[in-house]
């Protein structure tokens, strides 16, 4: 069986790659890793919450 | 019919109506008259209460009958677009009468609606909801204090359109979903659909997820996260499915307590029936 390639996010720290979040991402076969970066919890949160806003106007 | 004794009278074809026990059994009658009357007055009190209890009863039902005839158009109404939606509703006064066959566009249908358990509710009034023909749901549950939605199909959704996003966010005390219908190929995103569905612990799906889906705040059961990825398009490609990561790694613990299930054989081989999906737990 091929094996995922899996990122793993630092301790307080999320996953993206712009369209993506999460903090353990299983990416799918022909996906590279070369696009995620991370990013605070902090700034994950605002990024819901920017995202919440929207969905409520 | 008898002649009786009572007060040194003597009253003849009297009926009796009262005995008092005393010695040697000898018995008081009152006069069949005064009887009757007192009898007829109590028994006119009694029908009163009766018709009155009766007479309310059917007069609720009146009511009933005449509010949910116009409502539901006498079960003709298709249209149930914003319907249901505002804090007015409740489980107290929604009682549908009629089977909710929803056609054409059916957003906000229960937006910001308190009503909580629909799918007893409906099972109650013995009839069904059916989104076979809505060609949009958006925000149909959106905000609702709905706990329990039963089959929602999405068969109907205009392809291309965003009728099938935004259907149940912030339906905070959503638990389950008994069924979501969705077609055989990809036709319409789900953005936002499950967006804060903090409590959504059961979701059972049928046909194709062929869009990126997101669960991040879901606690879903094993069984919920095994539906949805066995529903996951097997041709589809750049798409993401996301999953709240404590909800699997308690759903696919080695071990009561572990939460070690990103981890578990189980997990990995579940989504190994899926390469092509890129499956992140945020």
């Amino acid at each position: 069986m091929k094996q995922r390639v899996v990122l793993y996010a630092d301790q307080g720290k999320v996953l993206t790659n712009g369209s993506i979040y999460g903090k353990q991402i299983f990416l799918a076969d022909g996906e590279t890793a070369d696009k995620f970066t991370e990013i605070t919890e902090e700034q994950y949160e605002e990024i819901l919450q920017q995202e919440a806003d929207a969905m409520h106007e | 019919m008898a002649n009786v004794k009572l007060g040194g009278k003597t009253y003849e074809g009297v009926t009796a109506v009262k005995t008092d026990t005393t010695d040697g059994g000898t018995a008081e009658f009152a006069p069949y008259d005064e009887t009757f009357a007192a009898g007829k007055a109590e028994g006119i009190e009694e029908g009163y209460a009766n018709g009155k209890t009766d007479g309310i009863a059917e007069g609720i039902q009146a009511e009933y009958d005449r509010f949910w005839d116009a409502a539901q158009d006498f079960g003709k109404r298709r249209l149930y677009l914003r319907a249901f939606a505002s804090e007015l509703w409740t489980d107290e006064n929604f009682k549908p009468k009629y089977d909710l066959i929803c056609s054409g566009p059916t957003q906000n249908m229960f937006y910001y609606s308190q009503i909580t358990d629909l799918t007893g509710i409906l099972e109650r009034q013995n009839v069904v909801m059916d989104t076979s023909a809505a060609t949009g749901l958006y925000a149909a549950f959106h905000s609702s204090k709905i706990t329990r939605i039963p089959e929602i199909s999405l068969l109907g959704i205009t392809p291309g359109s965003n009728g099938a996003e935004a259907v149940f966010p912030y339906a905070t005390g959503l638990t389950e979903i008994s069924r979501i219908i969705l077609p055989d190929e990809y036709r319409f995103e789900l953005k936002e659909t499950f967006t804060q569905t903090t409590s959504l612990r059961t979701v059972n799906f049928e046909g194709v997820i062929g869009c990126d889906i997101n669960f991040k705040h879901s606690p879903l059961s094993a069984t919920s996260i095994n539906s949805v990825i066995t529903h996951l398009s097997g041709t589809a490609t750049g798409k993401t499915a996301t999953f709240m990561r404590s909800a699997v790694n308690k759903a696919f613990e080695t071990a009561e307590g572990s939460a070690d299930g990103s981890s578990s054989q189980a997990w990995l081989d579940l989504i190994a029936t899926k390469p092509n999906w890129t499956i992140s737990l945020a």
